[in-house]
């Protein structure tokens, strides 16, 4: 990206074209050319965020707990859109063609290129960012991808030279009943054309076994080629984030630099890594907290540490991290940990084994970074093995046990039905915020996205009922104001499974 | 010296100082430091400078970030220090020996490992408890073994796999095909995903859950593998469905809720765990006959089969490229075996019991060299050092060093 009044040279190719129509002849991207014309900083500054409105309305609608790229999603998704005034990433997102494009189609696809790469900027410069926004990339442009017509996507393959080969009828009849048996949603394979690929290129069909594997290929159904394309966008854009990154301390323009160090900061939520509320949270105070305050996940893990006075690695993350989100020190947090311990090891054991684990939580020792808590994405897509505790109870345990500790935490049989069928469905996260509602009787219709969240809401809600004041302002609006002050955001956990 | 160690061993009493000194002869005279240093260059000195190596030293310490330039300052390191276990980690961005100057050693090729424990599937076996191994349970693992190399070849197409026995109740697999160890924490964890079938913690009661669409030919293999041992294995040898450990109680929680007490009178009826087995399948398809199975149990019997038998994963180990795994021939510091390498395919006649151990080795060793010296007079003292490997092949280990030479020579170094 060529920004006007900075003398770098540029070492690679731009679009320098006048006419929008050459420069964009379809309206999905693989943006592997840098824009190259001028462009008012008023407008940059506009693209920007509008992007970024586009990225957490996405965001946003997958977390109510909707499926991904059902039809409800996408009808969402139009609804946020058109109510935040997004009219040129609407106009994308509902397009099914590439032919005869207007001039405000042409200004939407200039629009979507140039701020893909402003925030490229923005987004390069953490590990965190950088998976965060390839989450956010990889859904708009599945999105778009899944409305194109046949005709257009082969005319997208065409643009970006990706050709794919399918196999020989002969190959296709010795594996006849592996593909049949193997290829999830094929229900007739004698109409499907299956095209062969290494197995390293799409990762998401191998992890949900969609597709039969041998000798190291995987034999992908026509459908399913849209992960393939994305596999692809997924490892160049990737790559491009890495390379920006380093060359991002050689770009030094004042004008942009605000903007772009603080672009996410603008509307994200909030960071449980930095240790804010450090020392709100005492030692003494914890067992209350625990009992009214945790989410399910971190109740019943405590609940183990506190009956077995042991926890395995994984799990041990799982609450420490949390624990040190809602504010217990690192000296509160390491007595807590050894008092808990030293009921079954001696002393000596727990510093040479246990110690370690808990520095390195709060960043003293090794890579000395400073872990955020786990959101609930990580904690859903979490691996839990045989002799695990940890994990989110409504995705990882069976429903009769959830009913049960449900049961035993009081709640009444209405409310755990509703909360047991909901989790069934699948909707993990809307479980819990039914959890928080009952308990709390409120209907405050925050998801909950982060245990430290469920934690502060929780608490904030028992605030309210003492003083008895009614609040109408949703907690979000709240959030985002104290986030105004916080300067610099380093390592926020979007920890998406991709 | 050396005699007199082996002497007090031969007494299987290991006081701390003797095993000491007994390890260090292990390594001076047994331990094949060229061939493995071999297998983990892969024929490229930079490689290997680049590799991590870990120790634990006898009195528990850990040293992380180790990585040598040849195998003599390999060899001579550990001559040094002695360490109980050497852990093998991945090949970093720059040598790992540089730590305290670049703290930042970002890990980038590793084999692709897998490791199977004994105690995940306590809650399956009813031999033993805990830590607990015999032949019978080891059968667990045989059979998990099996499954898994079967996945890795024909499915994903890799050829250089190394099986070790990791000291005391379980295994270790190390995939070393190029394209394995250049997988990245993604692939690697959509690999595990694809394999395994085992989900959810202490509050899963069956841990195995199909979807009612066809089965993928890859779980339709494993239950190929499983049907023809399920029976004398697991039904009748691992009795699982005796009411008197326990067993048929947990195999009735596996069942789903409204159906429990049915199949429970069933069952209870017949007296062996075959005929409760049979009685079990027998109700069933009639269940099923009569269209009074859910859509989602289609696969209830499958499911069972694969809950007792399939491999049990420690996932933790598979997934990230930073884990670190003990090196084989290492020496366990609590049963005193040797971590020998095996084929799966011979894996039926491997006894887990009689693993050699350290006490073991040092004495064929020993009297080795004492018919040796009883015939030429040879000086074992003085040639020691370009024949490291030969001693090794005078002990009950030339079997399973031939194994780790074969698995190095096929990687056409």
């Amino acid at each position: 990206m060529d920004l006007v009044g900075t003398r770098r040279k540029r070492n690679y190719t731009t679009i320098i074209s006048n006419s929008l129509k050459d420069s964009y002849p379809h309206n999905l991207q693989m943006y592997s050319f840098p824009p190259g014309n001028e462009i008012q900083l008023s407008e940059f500054e506009e693209l920007a965020l509008e992007r970024l409105q586009l990225f957490r309305t996405i965001e946003y609608t997958t977390q109510k707990g909707l499926r991904i790229y059902s039809e409800e999603w996408k009808e969402c998704v139009y609804g946020e859109l058109i109510k935040n005034e997004l009219k040129r990433y609407l106009r994308l997102a509902k397009s099914t063609d590439f032919e005869n494009p207007s001039d405000i189609d042409l200004q939407a696809r200039r629009a979507d290129h140039i701020s893909h790469f402003i925030l490229r900027l923005a987004y390069c410069r953490t590990e965190s960012l950088r998976k965060w926004f390839l989450a956010r990339e990889l859904e708009w442009f599945k999105l778009r991808f899944l409305q194109q017509s046949p005709k257009s996507i082969e005319k997208f393959l065409k643009l970006n030279n990706l050709t794919y080969t399918s196999i020989s009828p002969e190959e296709k009849a010795k594996f006849y009943s592996e593909l049949s048996d193997s290829t999830a949603n094929a229900y007739a394979v004698d109409q499907l054309n299956f095209y062969k690929v290494r197995f390293t290129e799409v990762p998401s069909l191998i992890k949900s076994r969609r597709v039969f594997v041998h000798k190291g290929y995987a034999y992908i159904p026509n459908f399913e080629l849209v992960t393939c394309i994305l596999g692809i966008f997924r490892s160049s854009l990737n790559e491009a984030l890495v390379y920006a990154n380093r060359r991002l301390p050689l770009m030094d323009d004042d004008r942009i630099n605000f903007l772009i160090t603080n672009l996410h900061n603008i509307y994200t939520g909030k960071d449980y890594s930095q240790n804010f509320n450090s020392g709100k949270v005492g030692l003494t105070s914890l067992d209350v907290y625990a009992r009214d305050h945790f989410p399910l996940c971190m109740k019943y893990v405590y609940g183990i540490l506190k009956s077995t006075h042991h926890l395995k690695h994984d799990c041990r993350l799982q609450l420490g991290l949390f624990l040190k989100g809602i504010g217990l020190t690192y000296e509160d947090s390491m007595t807590f940990w050894k008092n808990e311990f030293t009921k079954k090891i001696d002393s000596g054991k727990f510093d040479k084994e246990y110690a370690y684990n808990i520095k390195h939580m709060y960043g003293l020792v090794g890579q000395r970074t400073s872990y955020s808590a786990y959101s609930c994405i990580k904690i859903i897509s979490s691996n839990v093995g045989v002799g695990d505790h940890h994990g989110c109870p409504y995705k990882h345990w069976d429903s009769v046990i959830l009913r049960t500790k449900l049961n035993e935490l009081g709640m009444t049989t209405e409310a755990v039905e509703d909360i047991v069928n909901t989790a069934s469905k699948g909707h993990y996260q809307i479980a819990c915020c039914k959890h928080f509602e009952y308990i709390h009787g409120q209907q405050n219709k925050v998801a909950i996205s982060h245990p430290n969240q469920y934690f502060e809401e929780s608490l904030e809600c028992s605030k309210e009922n003492k003083n008895q004041k009614s609040q109408d302002t949703p907690k979000i609006v709240k959030k985002q104001k104290a986030n105004d002050t916080t300067l610099e955001i380093n390592d926020i956990d979007w920890n998406e499974d991709i | 010296m050396l005699k007199t160690v082996l002497e007090n061993e031969s007494r299987q009493v290991f006081a701390e100082e003797q095993f000491q000194q007994a390890l260090h002869i292990y390594y001076e005279k047994l331990y094949p430091f060229k061939t493995l240093f071999k297998w983990l260059s892969y024929g490229d000195p930079l490689y290997i400078l680049k590799r991590e190596i870990a120790f634990t030293t006898l009195n528990d310490r850990y040293i992380r970030h180790k990585s040598f330039q040849s195998e003599e300052d390999f060899q001579q390191y550990i001559f040094k220090k002695n360490p109980a276990k050497i852990d093998i980690g991945a090949v970093c961005h720059v040598p790992p020996r540089d730590y305290a100057v670049v703290p930042v050693c970002r890990p980038i090729e590793k084999e692709l490992v897998f490791d199977i424990d004994i105690n995940d599937y306590n809650e399956v076996r009813t031999c033993c408890k805990e830590t607990d191994i015999c032949p019978k349970c080891w059968k667990f693992i045989c059979l998990a073994c099996k499954i898994l190399e079967r996945i890795l070849i024909e499915d994903f197409g890799f050829k250089h796999l190394l099986w070790v026995f990791s000291g005391r109740r379980g295994v270790h697999c190390w995939v070393s095909d190029k394209v394995a160890r250049q997988l990245s924490n993604e692939e690697r964890c959509s690999i595990l995903a694809y394999i395994n079938l085992i989900k959810g913690n202490t509050n899963v009661q069956r841990k195995v859950h199909l979807p009612s669409k066809p089965l993928h030919s890859s779980v339709q293999r494993a239950l190929e593998i499983i049907t023809k041992n399920f029976i004398d294995f697991i039904i009748i040898e691992q009795d699982i469905l005796n009411e008197d450990n326990n067993g048929l109680h947990k195999f009735l929680k596996l069942l789903w809720d409204c159906r429990q007490n049915e199949f429970k009178q069933v069952m209870s009826k017949c007296k062996t765990s075959i005929e409760r087995w049979n009685a079990f399948v027998i109700h069933l398809n009639l269940l099923q006959k009569s269209n009074c199975l859910p859509n989602k149990l289609k696969y209830l019997k499958e499911e069972i089969m694969l809950h007792y038998t399939y491999p049990r994963l420690d996932m933790a180990v598979t997934q990230s490229l930073d884990h670190l795994l003990k090196a084989p021939f290492c020496i366990h510091a609590k049963t005193g075996k040797v971590c020998i390498p095996f084929r799966v395919s011979d894996m039926d006649k491997f006894n887990v019991i009689q693993v050699p151990t350290l006490s073991v080795v040092l004495d064929e060793l020993n009297n080795y060299y004492q018919k040796q010296t009883l015939n030429n007079h040879f000086n074992i003292y003085k040639s020691d050092k370009n024949f490291e490997c030969n001693h090794i092949l005078n002990t009950s280990l030339c079997d399973s060093y031939n194994i780790l030479l074969n698995f190095v020579m096929e990687l056409e170094l």
